[in-house]
């Protein structure tokens, strides 16, 4: 029914902005229900993981076919790395998301250079190698 | 998963047909002499009841406004740095001055969301729903550059808006509201794009939705 619903939705929005009505670009990224898995995720946290892989998976996506992601999803996939603990794989996020977005840079050169602080403190040595 | 794009898609293409409002639009001047490159969203101010709301809220801003042009900085994230600053809860970070938000940041602009109502009556037969929200986007100096203010109601009784598309979505949000448990994001999701993108006070096109020179 839902499905249905938005399949028909979606031809109605497509024949319109055939007829020309439409002026402009429709949509500028695709975000992989971005909106509805971070409120579920605030909902339910054992949803977080939800979250993690749907931004996960829509990215890998989004760099096969060449296409801009959305900005700040990098950096939402960064962090959520960050919380289960996995510090590097969120500074390369981190990393990601300051190379696509220049406006993003003060914010990821904090979080990159706090968790790089952490670590050398955390684990000398293995900072050292 | 697609309802999003779908939602944002079949409102652009609503727009396009729309006529222009005949009143005279706002004043734009603050904005476009600031002219932002990036939004930092925060917390949303709760002046209702319902202890989801800003979590709703808070979920549905980050697509709009990127769609209208702006870099938006992670939404979780953006919680996650301001709690380690000892910032919670929303009431307590619209107090915080704009330049020390936006300088933790690096954000051209701070925007600031109170829910002045949501509220749903169930009543025998008929179920209105009511939110209500008001926005202010503050630059990093702290000048006022926009306002708005967005009253969605809804009850199913009162769907059909003559226009096949508007009823489309309409019966989308209808799905979503069911007494059980009712969801308000598409409503709340709807109120967003109204306000950001294509109501006559929206937000004018930041610099990743204007036409290249």
């Amino acid at each position: 029914m839902k499905l249905r619903l938005c399949g028909l939705a979606l031809a109605a929005a497509l024949a319109l902005a055939l007829s020309g009505c439409a002026t402009r670009p429709t949509t500028l990224y695709q975000w992989g229900g971005y909106d509805e898995l971070l409120y579920q995720s605030y909902k339910s946290p054992e949803r977080t993981e939800s979250l993690r892989v749907g931004l996960e998976t829509l990215l890998t996506r989004l760099e096969l076919q060449k296409q801009q992601a959305p900005p700040g999803l990098y950096a939402e996939l960064g962090t959520l790395y960050l919380e289960q603990g996995d510090h590097q794989k969120a500074v390369h996020y981190y990393g990601i998301e300051r190379s696509h977005w220049p406006e993003s840079k003060t914010l990821m050169d904090a979080l990159i250079k706090t968790l790089e602080r952490r670590a050398k403190t955390v684990n000398p040595e293995e900072a050292a190698k | 998963m697609r309802r999003t794009a779908l939602v944002v898609a079949m409102a652009l293409a609503l727009a396009g047909c729309a006529t222009p409002p005949p009143r005279a639009a706002k004043d734009m001047s603050a904005l476009v002499t600031a002219s932002p490159r990036s939004i930092l969203v925060v917390p949303a101010v709760n002046r209702s009841l319902d202890v989801d709301a800003p979590n709703v809220l808070l979920s549905a801003l980050a697509i709009p406004l990127a769609e209208k042009g702006y870099y938006v900085f992670p939404i979780h994230t953006t919680q996650v740095v301001l709690q380690q600053e000892g910032f919670y809860e929303g009431e307590q970070i619209h107090r915080e001055a704009t330049a020390n938000l936006a300088a933790l940041f690096g954000a051209d602009a701070v925007l600031y969301v109170t829910i002045a109502r949501w509220d749903a009556q169930y009543l025998l037969i008929n179920t209105t729903v009511t939110v209500e929200f008001n926005y202010r986007l503050v630059g990093k100096d702290g000048t006022e550059l926009w306002t708005n203010q967005q009253r969605l109601q809804y009850s199913p009784q009162q769907t059909n808006t003559g226009n096949a598309l508007a009823n489309l979505v309409a019966a989308a949000i209808t799905a979503a509201m069911t007494r059980a448990a009712p969801n308000y994001l598409p409503l709340t999701r709807q109120a967003n794009v109204q306000a950001i993108m294509l109501g006559p006070d929206a937000l004018p096109d930041g610099p990743y939705r204007r036409p290249p020179k």
